[in-house]
């Protein structure tokens, strides 16, 4: 089994974690493990998932930390940990996106097409896009990709020039 | 012309700082994140009703899940709570996915006027909210997928002949290359009910707003002319004439109809309807495709019915209604 973090190396670590009921399970490597910290004195605690149940003991502290394994870094706000985030969309508060950045910047390169937003901004930090002047001459998708035709000709590229051709075509905007 | 558009949608993601998103909260703080949104609300306070999902009846709640209005996973949640305008085009729901989305429909070909009030909507919450917002990545939300305008345009459409010639599937792989996706609105998976479609994007960052709806409106244009060219065909074929006239034959006389059946032949009168098969009708299909779901049923009785009672009284409405 590959390791479900970096998908290279051999898993040797299982780790489990129980969150109200709900079993999370992670195969990694050591290497990850360890970035992780969760191969953390492994071999004096061998089950984590008692270990973590002694650890958050009262219900209460269940619910505010569910997020983590030991020793790895938490979000200050809201308790999760890259453990509980990795194979999910899905983070566990705003800030979150500052504590996990190489991952939240890895995962959008993976469902989004961009990374920089350049949409409309709260009113207090500027507001633009939504402003009806620049709303006006919208770049489509086709001149997009007409953009990356020329270049692609410019550069020789003809195969991927050819793609693109024919999803301009597609797309019947003339 | 746009009879084929049945509505059009937009979606707006907004976090607020300093709360773990909807999933991990507290009821404590959910109360707080709805106080805050309810006194943001203030000066458009009478054109909204507010709505607490906890405290309303299940047949209310059935009829606002099949309304679109509510998620099924919503309608379950004692977090969630929602402020709806008084004519049902806008809402704002609170610690659904997110702590707020803001969500406007409008009937017909209306993308633009459906974005607009979605956008003053947000400037109103803006004015007295401070909104999670990073300089790189726009809007914070809650599932990565939202991430940046947190917009989600959508056209709710009816294409019951690209669905006759299989076409669907082919579709959906075309646009997913142009970062949109195509899912039935009824029922489940491969078999939606009344071939009806709905078409949104699924890129919410690196675009601006404008960008994503005038790709989605293109898009929708092409789809459209398929749809429509593929029904010209129809209008002389006998096959397709005798499929419309007695679906419309059995809705008009039939005592009792499940819910399924009913679907099914509405949806051929109404590709009667567009393509010009069936004259000097009225298309008020997809009205009554909403009004004989079963929780719209159940609460116009204002009875807990059986599936047997439900069955005639569905067939009673369209009967009336057609
Ligand atoms: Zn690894
Ligand atoms: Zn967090």
């Amino acid at each position: 089994m590959l390791c479900q973090k970096c998908n290279h190396n051999n898993a040797t670590v299982h780790f489990e974690q129980n969150i109200n009921g709900k079993i999370t399970e992670l195969d990694l490597c050591e290497d990850c493990a360890k970035e992780m910290n969760i191969g953390f004195n492994m071999d004096i605690f061998p089950d984590p998932v008692s270990l973590i149940s002694n650890f958050w003991g009262e219900s209460d502290s269940l619910f505010h930390a569910p997020h983590s394994s030991i020793g790895e870094h938490l979000c200050p706000t809201c308790h999760s940990g890259l453990s509980s985030l990795i194979g999910s969309s899905f983070l566990g508060c705003t800030d979150c996106y500052d504590e996990f950045d190489s991952f939240v910047e890895n995962n959008l390169r993976k469902y989004q097409r961009g990374i920089r937003h350049i949409g409309k901004r709260p009113g207090s930090l500027g507001n633009t896009a939504s402003k009806p002047e620049n709303r006006q001459t919208p770049v489509s998708e086709a001149d997009k990709l007409r953009a990356e035709l020329k270049k692609a000709v410019e550069e020789e590229n003809y195969e991927k020039a050819a793609e693109l051709r024919d999803k301009i075509k597609e797309l019947g905007d003339k | 012309m746009s009879d084929i558009i049945i509505s059009t949608r937009i979606r707006l993601a907004r976090n607020l700082k300093g709360y773990p998103f909807p999933n991990g909260l507290n009821k404590a703080q959910s109360d707080e994140i709805t106080e805050k949104v309810r006194s943001a609300l203030r000066p458009a306070e009478k054109d909204f009703r507010f709505i607490r999902l906890s405290e309303i009846d299940g047949p209310t709640k059935l009829s606002l899940t099949e309304n679109h209005l509510i998620s099924p996973q919503m309608a379950e949640s004692d977090k969630c709570s929602l402020f709806l305008k008084s004519d049902n085009r806008a809402e704002i729901l609170i610690n659904d996915e997110d702590h707020i989305r803001i969500q406007t429909i409008f009937p017909g070909d209306n993308i633009d006027a459906s974005y607009d009030l979605a956008d003053k909507l947000d400037d109103l919450l803006d004015e007295s909210l401070s909104f999670a917002f990073s300089e790189k990545y726009g809007y914070l939300t809650a599932c990565l997928t939202n991430t940046g305008t947190g917009l989600r345009a959508s056209y709710m459409l009816h294409l019951p002949m690209l669905e006759k010639t299989k076409q669907i599937k082919n579709l959906q792989n075309e646009i997913a290359r142009f970062g949109m996706v195509i899912r039935g609105i009824y029922g489940e998976g491969s078999e939606p009910l009344g071939s009806l479609y709905q078409i949104s994007n699924q890129l919410t960052l690196g675009k601006t707003e404008a960008e994503i709806t005038a790709d989605l409106k293109n898009v929708v244009n092409q789809i459209i002319k398929k749809e429509k060219e593929l029904q010209s065909r129809i209008i002389k074929n006998t096959d397709y004439c005798d499929l419309v006239y007695r679906s419309l034959g059995i809705l008009r006389y039939c005592r009792k109809i499940s819910s399924r059946e009913a679907m099914e032949h509405l949806s051929n009168v109404k590709l009667g309807i567009t393509s010009g098969i069936i004259n000097n009708m009225n298309d008020n299909i997809y009205n009554i495709m909403v009004n004989i779901q079963s929780g719209s049923i159940i609460k116009r009785s204002g009875d807990m019915l059986d599936a047997a009672k439900r069955d005639v009284l569905r067939a009673e409405y369209i009967n009336n209604n057609l």
